[in-house]
């Protein structure tokens, strides 16, 4: 990876890792107060306040941090249960009818797309709810619905990762590896993974980020209504202020949600080819 | 006997059209979306059986209902129109745009800034283009035109296209041949306009899936009744109606067979048309 970009990826993932952290800790109190959707730059209030007076920056700090714990839960998912089937595909699995049967489960699930795959798991979820007491609590169930997101996410992975260490095949790279005597799980872990596939799991982790917070809003949006409803979130923020009398309110968690995912997406591409040169 | 052999002629010639490779890949589409909908129509019945609302039965009662808008073929159909009327002109529109911009790109390269900021506004997902849209200009009732704009540029389309077409464009223009044709004299575009067409057809295909399920985020966000719309109707109606699981499996996998067979026909056109393929082949 470039120095240079390896620098700002870090940097980046330590402020969001801060704004979870933040979120989490209940460190940010967000009090309600009678001075309603003030504008920006006014009251005292970096971003204006909201519906119920809250202080914007404060309800965007803590939103954020709800969206980004989600998509940091279906990032590792995706990232764990991906790499093992695109390793097993790629490298461990001898060539057969499980590892057929494999790669034509994992080619079926991925030709489905992920916007109706989201929409069937949100509505599961929400059916399986009548009888359980345990998605009552909004970020369970959100955290529940994007691990599912992450692990369907995991086959399209799977695949990327199989392909390339087709390639690295190709280039006899594992070929050299296993003949100078390196055992598996070396060559798997240091050689595979460490070395030559590292843009590849970042771009991938990048990429679920984006993907996981367009979702969020997505769900969330009032007219699907599948999404968080009382706990801060992005798309909870950008409801509240579209169906507020201000809508001029919008802006901030438009912006937040624009600044975020073309963030994650320039990341996502310029690790992508990075990996796509090795 | 007359009988008997107009039915084996009729068979073999059913045998032999479905070793056409077209018509096996809609064959596949179908057999494939058939399955996952029924998958997709068990793992609904599961937790409402748990929840005591039903019975597994009503997995294996597909009769077609009658819905308020007519029977459940018919709805699906009429659905499935608006949702290809959206998604053919917006794939149309966006080949359009493409191709006009890669030429101004490449006829006044001074605006560059210009180019490059239309298509990063591009960027912006469909979803948010239509929710902002709506907001900022308080019109909640888009007109058919908008959407299919919004749809043709939104989620990075344009800018994708743009980029592919532009990229292909280059890698032609490098050729020998072209070069030493266009030292002869003969315009630029009439040189590689064989070898242009085929990869601009294959570039384009590849949209087909993406403006498919960016259509369901633009049906639901502008209430266009087509079946992405509908599949979250039939979503929500299932919480309250088990009545509207045939509707449901109905659109899932109308929507599942136009995806799969749009990665079909992509796939079907570059075997067909790329130059690297008869190289292989």
């Amino acid at each position: 990876m470039k120095k240079k970009l390896s620098k700002y990826y870090i940097w980046t993932m330590l402020f969001f890792l801060l704004l979870i952290i933040l979120s989490i800790s209940g460190t940010i109190t967000t009090e309600r107060s009678s001075l309603k959707w003030l504008p920006v730059l006014s009251g005292g209030h970096l971003l204006g306040t909201d519906g119920t007076g809250r202080d914007m920056a404060k309800v965007l700090i803590v939103g954020v941090g709800n969206n980004l714990i989600v998509s940091f839960v279906a990032a590792i998912i995706s990232l764990l249960f991906g790499g093992l089937l695109g390793i097993s595909l790629g490298y461990t699995l001898p060539d057969g009818t499980l590892k057929s049967v494999l790669v034509f489960i994992t080619r079926t699930i991925k030709s489905v797309p992920l916007l109706i795959w989201i929409f069937l798991v949100v509505f599961w979820t929400e059916l399986l709810g009548i009888y359980t007491s345990i998605f009552d609590n909004e970020m369970i169930k959100m955290v529940w619905v994007f691990a599912i997101f992450g692990g369907i996410y995991s086959f399209n992975f799977a695949l990327l990762l199989m392909g390339h260490i087709q390639k690295l095949k190709a280039a006899q790279f594992i070929e050299a590896c296993e003949f100078i005597g390196l055992n598996k799980k070396t060559i798997i872990f240091k050689h595979i993974i460490w070395h030559h596939s590292n843009s590849l799991f970042l771009s991938q982790a990048s990429y679920i980020f984006a993907q996981c917070i367009f979702m969020e809003m997505t769900i969330s949006f009032y007219k699907i209504g599948y999404g968080f409803r009382g706990e801060f979130s992005l798309g909870t923020i950008f409801n509240r202020a579209a169906i507020g009398s201000d809508s001029h309110h919008i802006f901030v968690p438009l912006a937040a949600g624009l600044i975020l995912t073309t963030l994650f997406s320039y990341f996502s591409q310029s690790l992508e080819k990075k990996y796509q040169k090795l | 006997m007359n009988g008997q052999l107009k039915i084996n002629k009729y068979l073999l010639q059913l045998k032999f059209a479905l070793k056409s490779k077209e018509l096996f890949l809609v064959f596949k589409s179908i057999i494939l979306s058939i399955f996952l909908a029924l998958f997709m129509r068990m793992m609904s019945v599961i937790p409402l059986t748990f929840s005591g609302e039903t019975g597994f039965d009503i997995f294996f009662d597909f009769k077609f209902y009658s819905i308020s808008e007519g029977s459940i073929p018919f709805f699906v159909l009429n659905a499935l129109l608006m949702t290809l009327k959206l998604v053919m002109l917006a794939w149309i529109l966006s080949i359009v745009l493409g191709l006009v911009i890669v030429y101004l790109k490449n006829k006044y390269f001074k605006f560059d800034p210009l180019w490059e900021f239309f298509l990063g506004l591009s960027g912006i997902h469909v979803f948010g283009l239509i929710v902002s849209f709506q907001i900022f200009s308080s019109n909640y009732n888009i007109s058919f035109p908008i959407l299919v704009f919004i749809l043709a540029i939104g989620s990075g389309s344009l800018k994708d296209i743009v980029n592919s077409f532009e990229f292909v464009y280059k890698d032609v223009m490098r050729k020998e041949y072209w070069r030493f044709m266009y030292s002869q004299g003969v315009k630029p575009f009439r040189i590689g306009f064989s070898e242009l067409l085929v990869r601009f057809t294959e570039l384009s295909f590849n949209k087909l899936p993406i403006l498919l399920v960016g259509s369901i985020l633009v049906e639901v966000a502008a209430n266009k009744q087509g079946l992405g719309f509908h599949l979250l109707r039939s979503l929500k109606n299932l919480e309250d109606n088990r009545g509207d699981l045939n509707v449901f499996t109905g659109i899932t996998f109308t929507l599942i067979f136009l995806v799969l067979l749009s990665q079909h026909i992509t796939e079907y056109v570059r075997m067909k048309y790329d130059p690297q393929s008869f190289e292989k082949r």
